[in-house]
């Protein structure tokens, strides 16, 4: 499989900046990114997506980017499809923490869009995906 | 506080010399009175024996004219009654002479016994020869040796001599009379002088007895003032003080601290410090100084102070030694700081509240103008571009300055966490330098590594370290010269790993220097405060210091800075 097919699931509250991460991984990526605003919404489309990969906001209103793993995890379909969370603290201990939930990574926030797709690929080539 | 000098004798000096001064003279007159009685005494000897020697000398006179009478009557009458005056004044003569002979070696007129002697013997020779003239019958013969005159001339030189004799033993006498005279004088004088002088010493003593004691008075005022003074300071004082023994109780304390403790003095005096504070100990002269490094000129401690209804407080409580005559003890100087750091802790809240808070946008409109430029900043035209320019630098910038303030404010209230591996620093320093070559060379600063062949390893947070090297390193490229050198080196120290960053710039400010590690130093009016959080170098020394390492600078005016980062080396190198 090709990076440009690769599809991304994006669950991000903040519009601004689920959309510069959109570009970001589209326009200078190459990936083909669904995004959905909240956990319980990313539920309910993400069959439809059929993801190669989850990019979770880790803080978000409502169901965390946690407990959207969890439910991620617990589904046959996407149990096995790699997890990437995006938080603003990156702790080592918090880091610890997101990766026992299963995450392959942890991306900090702010990131930078010009090399946000490179460094996803890295992730996912150390992640054997 | 008013000098009081006293007079010249009232300093140790002073004293010391009126006090041998004294000392001499009381020697002084001792033996000058002890010279003059042995003096006097040798002189009344000398007299007595002069006196002595003319009594005998009167004595031998009347033993010759007893001879001579002696011999007179027997020749007249034949009777030989009239011998007995002779015969006793002859053997007397012997022994007069030689109790002269003794007095005279005494005087030292020997030599002219000799010649008394020699008459002496003359003279009895003659009685003799007339005694036996007048027994053998013959009168007319010892008339005729009477009428010879020879025993009349001798007797009269006899004398002549004794008189002679006399007039040396008066003019002795004399001498002898006018030198106890002269020595009795010279006595006298030097010991009126030395009483005269001694009385001086004690009127100066006596001066310097009344100049001290007036200047005790005035000392003992000024320093009842001080005391004064220092008790109405130490009980209007609004931080609690405590003076605290060498066996940790508190001694005497001010009315501040009953109010902090809320226990009177009577509750708090002889209590240990140890019943008073927890979360640590405090230094304190002579109790626990082996455990507890001593902390000087009001050093920090923070503690929790317990109250008398047992409730706590945040103490701040800055320690000093003071040397009392009883022995060292120590001051203890309490403030309840419980509402300062709840405020403390609030602001760091607001201010991480804040910079998580801009965080967001700011992603947003840094993201925004990446994106931007990137789809459509070549096509623009120069001034849109140099705008876009503009706004991404500067979001950058302050991008940057929330990043620092949020890992200041971690590091302020103990959240700072290092995710440590064994890694090779010469491979972190590479990838520091990667990341700054680009603003390095913007600024056309070139960046030099050089590092030791071997691997050099130390236990590190990568990222972290990368992000006190770039401080390092981007303030370097910042104050270089145009076209000049960072020099980054690499090398192994006795006991650990050490980095420098030698820029070629114009030198930290002398006045700058004590503030360079703080939060937002940067020297007032240098060109670096266009660029500059301020919070670079308080959080390069917070990362080290946290991977128990340190750093340390050098730096000459006009001919730059080297900092350099010592870190411990891991348990073993590869």
């Amino acid at each position: 499989m090709t990076d440009q097919r690769r599809r991304i699931v994006l669950v991000e509250d903040d519009d601004d900046i689920a959309t510069l991460a959109t570009m970001a991984l589209q326009d200078i990526g190459g990936f083909e990114v669904t995004r959905f605003s909240s956990g319980e919404e990313a539920l309910a489309g993400v069959d439809k997506a059929k993801p190669d990969v989850f990019i979770l906001d880790f803080s978000m209103p409502g169901m965390t980017g946690g407990d959207l793993l969890k439910e991620l995890k617990a589904r046959p379909q996407t149990a096995n499809v790699p997890a990437i969370f995006m938080t603003a603290s990156v702790m080592p201990s918090h880091v610890a923490e997101l990766r026992k939930l299963g995450a392959i990574d942890v991306f900090k926030k702010p990131f930078d869009p010009m090399t946000l797709s490179d460094q996803l690929r890295a992730t996912l080539a150390k992640a054997g995906c | 506080m008013t000098a009081v000098r006293g007079p010249i004798f009232d300093t140790v000096m002073g004293r010391r010399i009126l006090a041998v001064a004294a000392a001499v003279m009381l020697v002084l007159l001792v033996v000058i009175q002890v010279s003059s009685v042995r003096e006097s005494r040798n002189l009344r000897i000398q007299l007595d024996q002069t006196y002595q020697h003319r009594i005998l000398l009167d004595r031998l006179l009347s033993l010759h004219q007893d001879v001579e009478t002696g011999q007179r009557g027997f020749t007249i009458t034949g009777n030989p009654d009239f011998l007995q005056p002779y015969l006793r004044a002859l053997p007397q003569i012997a022994s007069t002479f030689a109790a002269v002979d003794r007095a005279s070696a005494n005087t030292g007129e020997g030599s002219d016994l000799a010649a008394l002697k020699q008459l002496s013997a003359e003279k009895i020779a003659v009685s003799e020869n007339v005694i036996a003239a007048r027994r053998s019958g013959s009168d007319s013969g010892a008339a005729r040796l009477v009428a010879s005159g020879r025993g009349k001339r001798i007797m009269d030189r006899f004398r002549d001599e004794i008189t002679r004799l006399r007039k040396i033993d008066d003019a002795r006498q004399q001498r002898l009379v006018l030198s106890y005279s002269s020595s009795n004088f010279r006595t006298q004088l030097w010991t009126v002088i030395l009483q005269l002088l001694l009385v001086g010493l004690l009127l100066l003593a006596f001066v310097a007895y009344v100049a001290n004691l007036s200047r005790l008075r005035r000392l003992s005022a000024i320093a009842q003032d001080v005391s004064n003074r220092q008790v109405a300071i130490f009980n209007a004082a609004g931080d609690a003080m405590m003076v605290v023994d060498q066996a940790g109780c508190v001694e005497s304390l001010n009315p501040a601290a009953e109010k902090l403790f809320q226990l009177d003095a009577g509750a708090l005096i002889g209590k240990s410090v140890t019943e008073m504070f927890e979360g640590g100990t405090l230094y304190i002269e002579g109790f626990n100084e082996r455990r507890q490094k001593r902390r000087d000129g009001g050093a920090l401690s923070n503690l929790l102070g317990i109250r008398g209804d047992d409730s706590r407080f945040e103490a701040e409580i800055a320690t000093s030694t003071v040397t009392l005559a009883e022995g060292a003890r120590t001051l203890l100087l309490v403030r309840d700081a419980t509402e300062r750091n709840r405020i403390e802790r609030m602001k760091n809240e607001f201010v991480s509240t804040v910079s998580h808070e801009l965080r967001t946008p700011l992603t947003s409109i840094r993201g925004a103008l990446s994106l931007l430029d990137h789809a459509i900043g070549k096509a623009m035209e120069d001034k849109p571009r140099q705008l876009l320019k503009i706004a991404k630098s500067n979001s950058e910038r302050l991008s940057l300055l929330v990043d620092d303030i949020l890992d200041i404010e971690k590091i302020g209230s103990g959240k700072f966490e290092l995710d440590l591996h064994e890694t090779d620093i010469r491979e972190v320093v590479e990838r520091a330098e990667e990341q700054n070559r680009t603003y390095a060379a913007d600024r056309n600063v070139r960046l030099i590594v050089t590092s030791q062949p071997e691997p050099l390893m130390v236990v590190a947070d990568e990222s972290r370290l990368i992000q006190a090297l770039t401080n390092l390193i981007s303030n370097a490229a910042k104050f270089s010269p145009k076209a000049g050198v960072v020099s980054i080196i690499v090398e192994r120290m006795d006991k650990a790993a050490r980095i420098s960053v030698a820029d070629q710039g114009p030198g930290i400010p002398v006045e700058f220097r004590s503030r360079i590690f703080d939060r937002f130093a940067q020297a007032a009016g240098h060109e670096s405060r266009r660029a500059g959080t301020g919070l670079g170098l308080a959080i390069a020394k917070a990362i080290i210091e946290q991977h128990k390492g340190s750093i340390e600078y050098e730096t000459a005016l006009g001919r730059g800075t080297r900092f350099w980062i010592d870190l411990p080396l891991a348990g073993k190198t590869r």
